[in-house]
């Protein structure tokens, strides 16, 4: 006879742990396995001091202990145009290979040494179109940051992001430079970051719902599926049952039984619900309700253009 | 390099090689047994620190998912032991369940069962998912919990037993 426990039988379903978490545990086990230096086991064992971590402190002047070296199509060209733009001053005379290459050439940035070359095909050494873009972005403080923008743009730059007040205090704008490489250009924000720092993380997805018809079903659907667990939820202040709560997605959810609204609801996270529902009527759009729950006030409310939405402002210890 | 330093270091590069497609299939394993994200980022991490140390000491026996997985195990069940002793009185209780005849000839809803599952006692929980969620043998469950395979055979029982009262009960007030 069979055994009813035989239905247990639960194969591995493969499901990503958060990538900070991932991330984390990979630097902590090639640092454990100590394969995060570039030296051999050897030279690990006679020379100590050059691989304990001990963050370098000898720079030559103008340098610092990390340096930017750029490949360009045209270091001459490049060089002329980081003059302009970005105020360079040139330091030494480039070096000029036997075949007219710039082997080397140094700018200062205010109190930085940039260095640039040539591309060296033969040697892998390529600027970002030959490798159909960038993976590195510089950051360069300027004076005027929107004054900067505009003059690299009619300069042959391409504009990503316009500048913008940023909330860790500075404005800055992202271009891309006619060699290809890409800059973000900064000014301090002469009031420092702005006062509500919370609002960093105000609009962020903070939970969804799901409206099923039937909650054992879509628990069952979506476990098998993505190896979802499934927590009962505590009842709401007006007695209805939320359903069940998913606790190891990036972001949490619910699964609730509702047969008017099948589909889903998006909880923004928001510093203050208050503050923000008065926004909400200040740009055009509705509060429905505001209501208080154990994992905070949230509000319904409906945009200029009629969609819903909610807001959600956690309680403590519901992040 | 002595000719051990440089096998843990290529057993160390294997992991590293390894690690991108074993962490779903380690934490996804974890994650549906211990049911919290949390404790299975824990083990997970638990689980990978003991592979390097096992890379230190020379003891792996292949550097596979498969290992990982079965180092994984070990660990959750490090961890229902760690939940035991901290339940200990609440365990006792359990361990009072008359034992009864197994056969049953219910029809278990899976995702129910799992539910159940995770409202039992943290030894009998251990052992109802090592012998029927993972499908190991009776003498692998022992192993892994470090009794007698007969010790293992009446806490089976008494699990099973526990499990049926505990999943009966829902019935009543579903």
């Amino acid at each position: 006879m069979a055994d009813p426990f035989d239905t247990l039988r639960q194969p591995i379903a493969p499901l990503d742990p958060r990538t900070e978490f991932v991330a984390a545990l990979r630097r902590q086990i090639t640092h454990e396995l100590g394969l995060d230096r570039p030296e051999t086991g050897a030279a690990r064992q006679t020379t100590p001091a050059a691989t304990s971590g001990t963050p370098v402190t000898r720079v030559h002047e103008g340098y610092h202990a990390v340096n930017a070296y750029l490949s360009v199509g045209d270091a001459l060209a490049a060089m002329d145009w980081y003059v302009d733009i970005f105020g360079a001053t040139r330091r030494g005379e480039p070096i000029v290979m036997d075949d007219g290459r710039i082997g080397h050439a140094e700018l200062r940035i205010g109190d930085t040494v940039v260095m640039l070359a040539d591309e060296f095909p033969e040697m892998d050494v390529l600027a970002p179109p030959a490798r159909g873009g960038t993976s590195v972005s510089f950051v360069v403080y300027v004076p005027d940051v929107d004054a900067t923008y505009q003059r690299a743009l009619d300069a042959g730059a391409i504009g990503e992001r316009p500048p913008a007040d940023q909330f860790h205090g500075s404005r800055a704008g992202w271009l891309r430079d006619p060699f290809g490489h890409r800059w973000s250009i900064s000014t301090p924000l002469p009031d420092g970051p702005p006062t509500r720092a919370l609002s960093a993380v105000s609009g962020e997805l903070g939970y969804y719902t799901l409206f099923v018809p039937d909650v054992d079903r879509a628990a069952a659907f979506y476990g098998e599926l993505f190896g979802w667990s499934f927590h009962e939820a505590t009842p709401t202040p007006d007695g209805v049952h939320l359903g069940r709560h998913v606790e190891n997605t990036g972001v949490p959810c619910g699964v609730t039984s509702d047969p008017r609204y099948p589909g889903a609801t998006l909880y923004y996270r928001v510093a203050d619900v208050h503050e923000a529902v008065a926004k909400v009527r200040d740009l055009g759009g509705e509060v429905l309700s505001v209501t208080d729950y154990q994992a905070g006030p949230s509000a319904v409310c409906r945009d200029d253009q009629g969609v819903e939405f909610h807001l959600w402002q956690p309680a403590p210890g519901y992040s | 390099m002595s000719e051990v330093g440089a096998a843990t270091a290529d057993q160390g590069r294997a992991l590293l090689a390894l690690y991108d497609r074993a962490v779903p299939q380690v934490y996804g394993y974890l994650v549906s047994r211990c049911g919290s994200a949390p404790v299975a980022e824990d083990l997970t991490g638990e689980t990978f620190l003991a592979a390097v140390s096992a890379v230190r000491r020379g003891t792996v026996p292949e550097m596979t998912i498969a290992w990982l997985v079965g180092v994984a195990r070990h660990k959750l069940v490090d961890h229902w032991r760690r939940a035991a002793r901290d339940e200990r009185n609440l365990q006792l209780a359990a361990e009072d369940i008359r034992e009864m005849d197994d056969p049953w000839d219910a029809q278990l809803d899976a995702a129910r069962a799992r539910d159940v599952l995770d409202r039992l006692g943290p030894h009998h929980r251990a052992a109802l998912t090592l012998r029927y969620l993972d499908g190991l043998s009776v003498p692998e469950v022992a192993d892994h919990l470090g009794r007698t395979v007969h010790a293992t055979e009446a806490l089976l029982v008494r699990a099973r037993a526990a499990f049926r009262t505990a999943y009966g009960g829902r019935d009543d007030d579903g």
